[in-house]
């Protein structure tokens, strides 16, 4: 049968013939046709169709919650149950994409060890017998116990930790109960064991945290060990955008990453490095940048490059180059193992190609230099220009929900065992985001006191730290922690160490409004709404606070998060005002941004108003040139804020106004958490009155100079199908990835005698591990990687073989469960130990002998 | 770019011509217009070989009947004939093929639905076929075009993406091979060569949403 190849001409030919036959034959009358409507939006998504039954399966328009990333989501329903959950494809942080862990949803609900009654232990704590109790006794006895700490004046006693905790969760639990009802000012969170190093680094040169990548109008990635196409704390949509820039407009991304991860196999090229050598690579792209005159004079202007505030821009320039100038790329060649030529190379092709983006993570911060080498990155997007601006780093936005606050006049009380020691190896002297991995170190310790009372939640302390031998001793202890508490969906390592459990619903059985930064630079307001009802007799820990907050006497005003929820849609300004109401809009839609927004570009170019410098208890500070309102700090009266200075009155920053720059006052770089001026801060007063370097610098990690020549590097990793410890009892998650070999190259494991597959000993100065090596040449020498997300005790069968308490056989799939390997956690033989500037967890510097087991 | 731009309208005219061709039995009035406006000609110039002759000779009643019967043996039967749904062509994940109803078939029904398009409530059979599927890319074309017009070029661009994606998942697994059963199976110059003329446009789209791709 042969066939004629068509050309254009024809096409044109058989179209015209073709509108005429419709129309005379009256082929086109749309009552005709079998397929209806017209085609209005090229939205994809949103709908789903069971296989089986054909029928429409219910859309419900939620938010993710796997990971913090938090993206807008769609749940499907059938007959009550969950089926399945993809994006929502009307959001415009995800544009309708989501990654595997966000799709594995429905295992979340339904997994056969999942918690579904609140548990009393019997016998002694960690002994693993349990009797289930009703929901009334325990909240009883909940509300009792923290109505006799409160009473007596001593609601610090209760501590509560929690692992995550975001949106309308933390402003319920921790800004309205724990802080405003209740009274009490410590809690524990988990920032330092996750990125809190990068985010204290950020204070010190921007202000507020948070950067956004703008992927969407860059023209160049230059990646400092972000593994952002396997995981990231805005994963989906950065990393989707990523991805289109590389494929439709040639983007290149260039990675340095110990490891081959499966970013730096797609990234354009990967530079193989040595372990918290990031920032010396970095200082020497500066270098070369400052020397060879690729800087944007420009941006200078915002810099404070030199202790005086008032310098001209060349006397910036010159201090700078001056500081960098002993930074050059051979030196940072030794250091790092980079060619000079490679990073003098990265760096001129980094200056010189406008917008260009540098993205950072837990591979650069999660060490003893951690804060320092992101203060060095911060200052490579800054002397480039490719600060807050289209398609460079970006100070991130996101909604401003507004949210019921219920009127307490209580002054918090505070426990002082969440940023650390004060003193000694393990003091960190700016913990803006605290130091949570010493959190049970501080306990056993006891020297600032003990609570009586330790709820964790969304939270495995005996896992998720380093340590955990001792950590899982400490919680046990029933002389160091008379009662504890968890709220979890799972069975963990932790809660296992629990006198009391409390059953959590999931996310998928919750409702909460989110604020996640959106890498449009345009805010997203979502929601996340309950799928399906919590199973067995599963609650929303937040409903269970409003329960304990009444059974005290002391209501808040609202009696579960859904009316949390539903009351900040009602008065979340441009939200309450939807079509329908805020609440119903948000429940149909799911997500909502103003289509009239601009993106949010050069924030600190805008001038503060003359009114709002003469505002009430506005002041102009000499020495830094900040205008600020004295009355919004700690200051007493306007004497002694004056005296004090704006650097030195408790909480100055948050009156902070503007920056005078030249003769004008701009928003410059809004500070938080700690005094700085409005300047991008290259030159940090706060650090060098703390004994650091003023200018980013390099700090080698010790344990690596002092380690012997046949010793590794210890490091660990996320991959794309798990979410840090939260995810093995997932099935087909844990399908995919359940163990966790050691990677080592062929070249060190050799030298050690080792082979693939071989059984080897991983010992540190704390602990020791056996596991297996896996031989690879996508590591660099000297180092072995372990991922951290498997070696599970608990958390049931599909992680550890294990059942749980009260599990069930239902799940049809238990018998498909082909895998009984399970992996070996690696953060057994990792210190608790902190960056001594910001407290970060040091994940990635651990010193350990490997032999053959 | 210019070439999408040039050949929206046509593109979608053929669909919607083809769709109505597969769709069900030319009525007699029909048949009439095709007469006197030409159309068997202008299908001759454009490379099809019907002898209009046959159409010449006879009452047009019975040209509808002779249409009507090869329509109903080729298409639906009963006996042997050319089954013209996706799932019977294109096989499940798992390798099975050759029954109705099968992945390819919710797929499409969820590709329309998606769109907030809607199939008709006086169709009673399977979302899988050819017309519907044609029918589709005449859809997502026409808003293409309208896009083009309005100068809205970011949409006439996520068109194409539609089409193309739609086009290589589903028209071209089946439908060239389906065309040509078709015309084994015709005994009727007319279906034999809008079959024929059905393949050879689909191979050309099959160019265009891919090749020209580059060049846009
Ligand atoms: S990136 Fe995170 S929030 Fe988004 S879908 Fe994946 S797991 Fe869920």
């Amino acid at each position: 049968m042969a066939t004629r190849e068509m050309s254009r001409r024809d096409i044109l030919r058989i179209g015209a013939l073709s509108a005429l036959a419709l129309t005379t034959m009256k082929l086109n009358r749309a009552e005709a046709k079998t397929v209806q409507g017209r085609m209005d939006s090229l939205v994809m998504g949103g709908k789903d169709v069971s296989p089986v039954t054909k029928k429409e399966r219910k859309a419900i328009p939620t938010a993710c919650w796997s990971c913090v990333t938090r993206c807008a989501a769609m749940g499907y329903v059938e007959d009550g149950r969950l089926m399945k959950v993809e994006s929502n494809p009307n959001s415009i942080r995800t544009e309708g994409v989501m990654c595997s862990k966000g799709q594995s949803a429905p295992n979340e609900v339904y997994f056969p060890d999942r918690l579904l009654y609140p548990l009393k232990r019997v016998g002694p704590r960690g002994g693993g017998k349990w009797r289930r109790i009703s929901w009334d006794e325990a909240t009883d006895e909940l509300a009792k116990r923290l109505k006799k700490l409160r009473d007596e004046g001593r609601p610090e006693k209760f501590f509560f930790h929690y692992g995550r905790m975001k949106g309308s969760s933390s402003k319920l639990i921790k800004s309205v109960f724990l802080k405003k009802v209740y009274g009490v000012g410590s809690y524990g969170n988990h920032t330092s064991i996750c990125e809190g190093g990068k985010w204290t680094g950020q204070e010190l040169t921007w202000g507020k945290h948070y950067d956004n990548w703008d992927m969407d109008n860059t023209r160049f990635v230059l990646n400092f060990g972000s593994n952002i196409f396997e995981t990231h704390t805005n994963h989906i949509p950065v990393a989707h955008r990523l991805i289109r820039a590389m494929k439709e407009r040639g983007v290149e991304l260039v990675t340095f990453d110990v490891r081959l991860s499966n970013t730096a196999a797609k990234s354009t090229e990967w530079i193989p490095i040595r372990p918290g050598t990031d920032g010396a690579v970095a200082l020497a792209m500066c270098h070369v940048i400052m020397k060879e005159g690729l800087y944007d004079r420009e941006f200078f202007k915002f810099i404070k490059a030199t202790k005086n505030h008032k310098a001209s821009v060349d006397e910036k320039i010159s201090s700078l180059k001056k500081h960098l100038s002993r930074f050059t790329p051979e030196w940072a060649e030794k250091e790092s193992g980079v060619a000079a030529s490679k990073i003098a190379a990265l760096a001129r092709k980094f200056a010189k190609t406008k917008p260009a983006c540098v993205i950072s993570y837990r591979g650069a911060v999660a060490h003893y230099n951690g804060a320092e080498n992101e203060r060095t990155i911060q200052m490579l997007a800054a002397i480039t220009g490719n600060v807050d601006n289209p398609g460079g780093r970006c100070r991130g936005v996101g909604a401003k929900w507004k949210y019921p606050k219920p009127k307490y006049h209580v002054k918090a009380r505070k426990l002082k065992i969440v940023d650390g020691p004060k003193k000694g190896p393990l003091h960190a002297k700016l913990p803006t985001h605290h130091v949570s991995q010493l959190v049970l170190r501080m306990i056993k310790d006891g020297s600032q006191g003990r609570p009586e009372i330790y709820l964790w939640y969304c939270y495995n302390p005996a896992y998720v730290n380093g340590e955990n031998r001792e950590y899982a001793e400490i919680l046990k202890d029933e002389k160091l922690i008379p009662f504890t508490v968890t709220s979890n969906i799972v069975y963990d390592e932790s809660s296992r160490l629990a006198d009391m459990i409390l059953p959590d619903a999931t996310y998928l059985e919750r409702w909460d409004w989110e604020d996640m930064v959106s890498p449009a630079q345009i805010p997203e307001y979502y929601i996340r709404q309950a799928l399906v009802k919590p199973l067995g007799q599963s609650r929303d820990f937040a409903d269970v606070v409003c329960e304990i907050a009444n059974k005290m006497g002391l209501p808040m005003g609202f009696n579960s998060k859904e009316e949390f929820v539903r009351l900040s849609c009602e008065h979340t300004p441009k939200i309450k005002d939807l079509p329908g109401g805020g609440f119903e809009y948000m429940k149909t839609h799911g997500v909502w941004h103003d289509p009239k927004e601009k993106p949010h570009y050069y924030g600190y170019r805008k001038e503060v108003k003359e009114k709002d410098l003469k505002k009430k208890g506005v002041i102009f500070d000499e020495e830094t040139g900040v205008y600020w309102n004295w009355k919004k700090s700690k200051a007493k009266s306007e004497e002694e804020a004056k005296k004090k200075g704006y650097r030195h009155t408790k909480k100055a920053y948050k009156g902070y106004v503007g920056q005078k720059i030249g003769d004008k006052v701009y928003k410059g770089f809004k500070p938080d958490k700690i005094n700085k001026s409005g300047y991008f801060e290259l030159y940090s007063d706060i650090l060098e009155e703390k004994g650091f370097s003023p200018m980013p610098t390099y700090y080698p990690i010790p344990e690596h100079r002092r380690k012997a020549p046949d010793q590794l590097v210890l490091t660990t990793y996320k991959v794309a199908m798990h979410i840090h410890s939260r995810s093995t009892h997932r099935k087909w998650l844990a399908e995919l990835f359940h163990d966790n070999p050691a990677w080592i190259n062929p070249e060190t494991a050799s030298r050690l005698g080792i082979g693939d597959g071989d059984r080897i000993k991983v010992r540190s100065e704390v602990d020791e591990i056996v596991t297996k090596a896996r031989v690879t040449d996508n590591i660099v020498p000297g180092i072995i990687a372990i991922s951290y997300h498997v070696g599970r005790q608990e958390s049931g069968r599909y992680a550890s073989g294990r059942k749980s308490p009260f599990g069930r056989d239902d799940d049809i799939d238990l018998k498909f469960k082909w895998w009984n390997e399970y992996g070996v956690h690696p953060n057994w033989v990792i210190p608790n130990w902190v960056d001594p500037v910001s407290g970060q967890q040091r994940w990635m510097d651990t010193v350990v002998t490997v032999t053959k087991a | 770019m210019e070439t999408y731009r040039e050949v929206a309208r046509q593109r979608k005219e053929i669909y919607a011509f083809l769709a109505a061709l597969f769709r069900e039995e030319l009525k007699a009035e029909q048949i009439t217009a095709m007469l006197e406006s030409g159309i068997i000609e202008r299908l001759n110039d454009a490379g099809c070989n019907i002898d209009i002759n046959a159409f010449l000779d006879k009452p047009i009643d019975r040209i509808e009947e002779e249409l009507a019967v090869e329509f109903t043996r080729i298409f639906i039967g009963p006996g042997k004939h050319v089954v013209p749904y996706e799932s019977i062509y294109v096989p499940d994940q798992d390798g099975r093929v050759g029954y109705y109803w099968g992945e390819c078939t919710v797929d499409v029904k969820n590709w329309v639905e998606h769109y907030g398009l809607k199939i008709s409530e006086m169709y009673d059979s399977i979302p899988d076929h050819v017309s519907i599927e044609l029918e589709f890319m005449e859809k997502v074309i026409e808003l293409e075009e309208i896009s083009w017009r309005k100068g809205d070029n970011e949409t006439a661009l996520k068109c194409l993406e539609v089409e193309r994606t739609f086009f290589n998942k589903h028209i071209i697994k089946w439908v060239p091979h389906f065309c040509e059963r078709v015309q084994a199976a015709a005994e009727l110059d007319f279906y034999r060569e809008i079959a024929g003329l059905t393949k050879d446009f689909i191979l050309e789209e099959e160019r265009l949403l891919n090749e020209e791709r580059i060049r846009a």
